[in-house]
């Protein structure tokens, strides 16, 4: 009888135990709530994920302003694989809208991290990587960039309080046509930053470093060679510059800090192989 | 009989307790999937959209047991949180949000905003940000990729 009641107590603990929630994400992201426009104007507003999404959006479709898809389905399609391989194990496999990846008809070597989880990569940024490993690492250098909310951490504090005041404090779930013009200029201005931050200044040093130890993580997690970052990043070193290398400043700091790190795996002779081949025949 | 009044109230207090300790989560993605078991390549149970309520049975690392729709599966932590996006119904209801808070949760840099901005024209091509959004590479395919390659399954 004893025994029973301690595996009934057992279980109830466990059951109990098991329920928690704490690991769930709370409020952070509507953390911006409170119970007046002029207290939360005051505040630091966060970005939600959703509204990253549509900061991202836009980015994207200022960027597609100037540059064409590919029209190469195979190519796209194989570019998704790798990126969703390497994304899922990233400390964010799973954002707002998904990861989704687009390749750039263009032989400038470059590659953008629109916020929210759409990258961008150019036909000369995938030529210039020579395997299927080096590409990935590409793609999970971008996808550091979207964990780390780099591109929305260009944003302009100021912005926010603005756009606090704009969005105004009656209980109306829609805009007036005067907030929502204000909106609209402040969302502009916002797109403007991380535009001008991806396509013309690039991030800063430690972000860049910082995305390269996160993208050594997750290629290591997910199969690849970690030293494929180290690779593609002496392979654009020695290019002639333009496109990535303008943004990317600093990369034999980045070189040197990953060789220090990067560990080359032995990888099965078939599943090279099969790498090999693929990346090949989505390069054809 | 004394023995047999104590099960039950033990039993009665197990139910109780993880009825009490199941919490209401909600989707924070535009869509995800109630998967089967607790991992990404299982099969999809069902799809949920965001703001929907799902109750947690139990967490396995960084995935959680829920119940949805009365189908039970897994999600990933990423994908719900504790409090409802959306905060809707009617206003001042949802668990004394004020009225200024339900206003402002419709609000920010949302579908409103981009159709303003797309009203605008030039300068931004959506078009081809909806096209590389439709693209979706099953899961099946990304599982078959990663064993070919010799990559890890999540």
């Amino acid at each position: 009888m004893k025994t029973f009641c301690g595996a009934v107590i057992l279980l109830a603990a466990s059951l109990l135990l098991s329920c928690r929630t704490a690991d769930i994400r709370g409020a952070d992201t509507v953390g911006f709530l409170t119970s007046s426009v002029t207290s939360a104007a005051q505040a630091s507003r966060p970005i939600s994920d959703s509204e990253e999404y549509y900061v991202g959006r836009a980015v994207c479709a200022r960027i597609l302003a100037q540059y064409k898809l590919i029209n190469n389905w195979r190519l796209t399609e194989y570019v998704n694989t790798v990126g969703m391989a390497v994304a899922l194990f990233s400390d964010k496999p799973i954002t707002y809208g998904g990861y989704h990846f687009g390749v750039l008809d263009t032989m400038e070597p470059n590659a953008f991290a629109c916020p929210g989880g759409m990258i961008l990569i150019s036909k000369g940024m995938v030529m210039a990587s020579r395997t299927e490993d080096e590409l990935a690492a590409v793609l999970a250098h971008e996808i550091a960039h979207i964990v780390n909310r780099d591109g929305v951490a260009s944003i302009q504090q100021s912005r926010w309080s603005s756009a606090l005041a704009a969005m105004g404090s009656r209980a109306a779930h829609t805009y007036g046509s005067a907030n929502l013009s204000q909106i609209v200029s402040l969302f502009e201005g916002s797109i403007d930053d991380v535009f001008k931050t991806l396509v013309v200044n690039g991030y800063s040093r430690s972000a860049e470093m910082s995305a390269d130890e996160a993208a050594a993580g997750y290629l290591a997690k997910a199969g690849y060679n970690q030293q494929a970052l180290l690779t593609v990043l002496e392979t654009l070193n020695k290019s002639q510059g333009g496109g990535i290398m303008k943004t990317h400043p600093g990369t034999s700091d980045r070189i040197d800090a990953l060789a220090k790190k990067g560990h080359l795996i032995q990888i099965h002779p078939a599943a090279q192989k099969a790498r090999d081949a693929r990346f090949r025949a989505a390069l054809q | 009989m004394n023995a047999r009044i104590f099960i039950i109230a033990i039993c009665s207090t197990i139910l109780l307790a993880s009825a009490a300790s199941a919490a209401t989560v909600y989707v924070v993605t535009k869509e995800d999937s109630v998967r089967e078991d607790c991992r990404f390549f299982s099969p999809v149970k069902l799809k949920v959209r965001y703001g929907e309520a799902l109750e947690t049975v139990s967490q396995e690392g960084d995935w959680f047991r829920v119940s949805a729709r009365g189908i039970a599966g897994c999600v990933h932590r990423m994908a719900i949180q504790t409090r409802n996006p959306q905060i809707s119904g009617a206003l001042g209801a949802s668990r004394g949000a004020s009225r200024d808070e339900v206003a402002l949760a419709g609000k920010g840099f949302n579908p409103e905003t981009e159709a303003a901005l797309r009203g605008k024209g030039g300068g931004y091509h959506y078009a081809a940000v909806d096209w590389i959004e439709r693209i979706e590479v099953p899961t099946a395919r990304v599982q078959r990729f990663a064993v070919d390659g010799g990559l890890r399954q999540p």
